[in-house]
């Protein structure tokens, strides 16, 4: 029974400490999880390159800024946040839908719905065109111009 | 000379625009939509570097001050009316604007008692890098963090250090690109703190 309890108590122990363990790896964070909030972030002194692969001095300091926030227990989500009012929403790899980054996320919409409405008027149009009967090129229901209308009625009158 | 008979009468077309009236339409919407882009190029192709405020009001600002005697202080353009006043945009990254450091510093010494306001704006640097280089060049005057590069952009600055001299009525009256020296910083201010001249 004692073997028993101290088996239990040394489990318990390792338990414990396996813990404190991973607690303080939570508190630590890898250069992993630092570059995976980075790569969300937009050098803001060069273009089109992320925090995390940005070699500058700015980048290598908001690298550090990232690793102190994700150490004080902040999400992703929360540091993106503190970057973007610390410094504009510019900074930010996916523009948010708001303020004049709202036009970035609207007019593609709106484009694709202005093709897709030009697309399926033209489609309307053709398939209309196709489905009327085949007539003569001279039929007078053709002609809408009224002087075409005209040398059509005196051709008609010709032929009789 | 047609003859209207019976058989040969045509009837009527349905009701649709005249052809050459959708095809005004189409060239309108057409004509509309260049006008449109052309519009919006002209518009991002209009010069907007911080030369281009030169004459003109200073767009307001408000900084929180970091630093030294005036730490947790607000101050906004608004309030320095009245003031000349040298709005220094850095950060702590820049190697150019560590040249001009001292230069500012040892101005706004000197300055200070003639009413002169300088005013420095951390653009893009984190808090601890920001407070490390004032202290490394002893930075005394009032500084804070560019929240949201509000200023930088408000300025139209394109790259750091910019300094903006404001004079007395608010209207910016020089603008250095680049880091500054002592010579011609003394010009300037002295030109801005004559009365009666406020063109350097």
């Amino acid at each position: 029974m004692r073997v028993r309890v101290l088996v239990f108590l040394a489990l318990l122990l390792l338990a414990t400490l396996g813990g404190g363990i991973a607690d303080t790896s939570a508190q630590t964070p890898s250069p992993d999880d630092i570059n995976r909030v980075a790569k969300q972030l937009s050098c803001p002194t060069c273009a089109g390159i992320n925090v995390a692969d940005c070699p500058t001095e700015t980048c290598a300091q908001w690298r550090a800024k990232i690793g102190e926030l994700l150490a004080a227990g902040k999400t992703d989500q929360e540091i993106l946040e503190y970057f973007a009012s610390r410094y504009g929403d510019h900074v930010l790899q996916v523009p948010p839908p708001r303020g004049f980054f709202l036009g970035v996320w609207i007019v593609p919409v709106l484009a694709i719905l202005a093709a897709l409405g030009t697309f399926g008027y033209l489609v309307h149009r053709w398939t209309q065109r196709s489905a009327r009967p085949e007539t003569s090129a001279a039929s007078p229901e053709e002609v809408e111009d009224e002087y075409l209308r005209r040398v059509q009625r005196e051709l008609d009158t010709w032929w009789k | 000379m047609v003859e209207m008979t019976e058989e040969g009468a045509i009837p009527p077309s349905p009701a649709r625009p005249h052809p050459a009236g959708r095809r005004l339409i189409g060239l309108i919407v057409v004509l509309a939509l260049l006008g449109t882009l052309l519009g919006v190029l002209a518009w991002g192709l209009q010069p907007r570097t911080s030369a281009t405020l030169l004459g003109q009001p200073a767009p307001p600002f408000e900084i929180t001050a970091i630093n030294g005697e005036f730490a947790g202080q607000r101050f906004a353009l608004a309030d320095l009316r009245g003031h000349v006043v040298v709005l220094n945009i850095w950060a702590s990254w820049c190697i150019e604007c560590a040249r001009e450091a001292s230069v500012l510093e040892q101005a706004w010494r000197a300055y200070r008692p003639r009413g002169v306001w300088f005013i420095g704006v951390d653009y893009l640097d984190t808090d601890t890098a920001g407070l490390a280089y004032l202290k490394r060049f002893d930075i005394t005057y009032p500084n804070g963090p560019d929240i949201g590069s509000r200023i930088y952009q408000a300025y139209r600055a394109t790259g750091v250090p910019e300094t903006f001299f404001i004079d007395r009525d608010g209207i910016i009256r020089h603008v250095q690109i680049g880091p500054i020296g002592r010579a011609q910083l003394d010009m300037l201010l002295e030109r801005l703190l004559t009365p009666g001249v406020s063109q350097p």
